[in-house]
């Protein structure tokens, strides 16, 4: 007898691929469960900008045909994905979140497209973001405002929203995000979901409407590590069309995911990862702790002494750049864009040209501070956002103290250190708070070495059960 | 904002002219909170690395491979 639906879209996509590799599901079980899921939840959810229904179950009959013809296109035969929808798909509308380019239709895929498509992955549909990957909320002005499966009345936060939302609520199997100062990593903490922001380079953003080129970057957002990681083997690689790509070799991401951590030295920054955080995050990051301690890992207190000044030097970085970017249409459409984000990018029309260099000389510093304290540990642990989902519409957080904060500034505390060092940088679930809402770790590892990080975040998985939370 | 603020709203309109930027009036009022805050920030950061311990820094301007 075949698995109803609700099953099948319960299946993560290394299961729904292995079964699909046996013949035991086919490619049109599993687009039709994530169909249903879509029709049921997304006109609340409004993760998607467009979904490709039929296309979807004629790419899935195709490649049907093809396995019985022993034809397997690759690790993701079959599997339903969903990308962000400021990645370039050929013929298909890419609107970046935005009124601008709401009639765009590329002539190439992006190279992380491609690779998708190459690997067998039916491209199910493109996901909702903040306008122009350019915000923390995906609250889209011209696409609807995104809102978090685990309550849709609390944000999803982004801008990778949609990604994250249709990964958690079992619209897709996985999904492609961008990331400049955490946009892969917020969504995938609120969500319950995991994430990966790779070292910079790592992946090719040929084909992506960039954000801030010096910070932009591709990553996989997925239900468990696992699933990730199997992601990322198919996305990450150098690509002669990116001239940011970066000619380093790529090992089997899978390969290392059950050799466990007994003996791994990980870090944390006493003065900085227990400081600013909502009482349920720290109580969550402290379990966090004492579990990868109980899995045999070390937990080192490291000093990072400039690690201050770091929320300042993303806002500086990703005001300037992003209005460098728009700098035509600001002057020649600037009513298209939504309030928030015509504000950001006016405001970073006025920055000075000092300030924005200083921001990229801290960065250096503050890299060279992290490769020094990669002697001493493994591996950076800390939370991934210092607060659970906020109500749909709000601009300021409350974090401690009642004090209400910026928003936009507050998110970043965790995601921006990647971000600015260009490490790479996983988001794991790593509990709940008391209204049920997802809290997320964040581990950042050495430079191109995405691998450590996913034998870390499997071991947590392997040691926790919040990745079947539904 | 006080006096002792950055930037105001004459100030917005001072650098929107400088770029070129064409901007409403009132847009200058809706600007000039966010530009202070993200301007003493900034300074607060430039301060910092204007520091002697960081004269021979040099920005990134690329990304290459770092091993530890």
């Amino acid at each position: 007898m075949s698995p109803s639906l609700g099953t099948v879209a319960n299946l993560s996509l290394s299961e729904a691929a292995d079964l699909i590799r046996t013949r035991e599901l086919s490619s049109s079980d599993l687009v039709e469960a994530c169909l249903e899921r879509i029709g049921a939840l997304d006109a609340r959810l409004k993760a998607y900008i467009s979904v490709y229904a039929d296309e979807a179950r004629h790419v899935a009959k195709a490649l049907e045909t093809m396995l019985v013809a022993g034809h397997r296109l690759g690790p993701l035969h079959g599997v339903p994905i969903a990308l962000k929808d400021n990645i370039a798909l050929r013929g298909k509308r890419t609107t970046a979140g935005s009124k601008i380019l709401a009639d765009w239709l590329p002539d190439e895929d992006a190279t992380v497209a491609a690779r998708l498509k190459s690997a067998g992955a039916i491209i199910i549909g493109k996901t909702n973001l903040h306008e122009f990957a350019w915000g923390g909320t995906t609250d889209n002005p011209h696409y609807g405002t995104c809102r978090n499966p685990w309550n849709p009345e609390r944000f999803p936060a982004g801008s990778s929203g949609g990604s994250g939302v249709a990964v958690a609520a079992r619209m897709c199997f996985g999904a492609l995000g961008t990331d400049t100062g955490g946009s892969i990593r917020l969504p995938s903490a609120m969500n319950g979901i995991v994430g990966i922001r790779p070292t910079i380079g790592r992946v090719s953003n040929n084909g992506v409407v960039p954000l801030a080129w010096s910070m932009d970057t591709v990553g996989p957002m997925a239900r468990t590590v696992r699933d990730c990681a199997l992601l990322f083997n198919v996305v990450a690689g150098h690509d002669p069309h990116d001239d940011g790509s970066v000619l380093e070799a790529t090992p089997d991401y899978t390969a290392g995911l059950d050799l466990g951590i007994r003996g791994m030295r990980l870090g944390v920054m006493p003065d900085y990862c227990f400081q600013h955080l909502q009482p349920a995050v720290l109580d969550a990051f402290r379990k966090a702790l004492a579990t990868l301690k109980d899995c045999g890992a070390t937990i080192v207190d490291v000093q990072i002494d400039n690690i201050h000044g770091n929320i300042a030097a993303q806002l500086t970085v990703e005001t300037c750049e992003p209005s460098t970017f728009h700098q035509r249409w600001l002057r020649e459409r600037p009513e298209e864009y939504g309030e928030d984000v015509r504000r950001l990018l006016e405001v970073g029309e006025m920055m000075l040209a000092t300030q924005y260099i200083q921001a990229q000389r801290y960065r250096k510093l503050l890299r060279q501070e992290f490769i020094q304290a990669f002697h001493l540990v493994d591996v950076f642990v800390c939370p991934t956002v210092p607060f659970t989902a906020t109500p749909v519409g709000a601009t300021t957080v409350v974090i401690e103290n009642g004090v209400e904060e910026d928003m936009l500034s507050a998110i970043m505390q965790f995601t921006g250190v990647p971000s600015l060092t260009g490490l790479p940088s996983l988001a794991v679930p790593c509990g709940f708070d008391p209204d049920g809402l997802p809290i997320g770790m964040q581990l950042v590892g050495r430079p191109f070495d995405e691998a450590t990080l996913f034998r870390v975040g499997a071991a947590f998985q392997s040691a926790t059960d919040f990745r079947t939370h539904v | 904002m006080t006096d002792e603020s950055p930037v105001n709203q004459e100030t917005v309109r001072v650098l929107a002219a400088a770029a070129e930027l064409r901007l409403a009036s009132e847009r200058a009022a809706l600007i000039a909170p966010m530009l202070n805050i993200w301007m003493r920030q900034a300074n607060e950061l430039s301060e910092k690395m204007s520091a002697p311990e960081h004269w021979l820094l040099s920005p990134v301007t690329s990304f290459k491979v770092h091993r530890s």
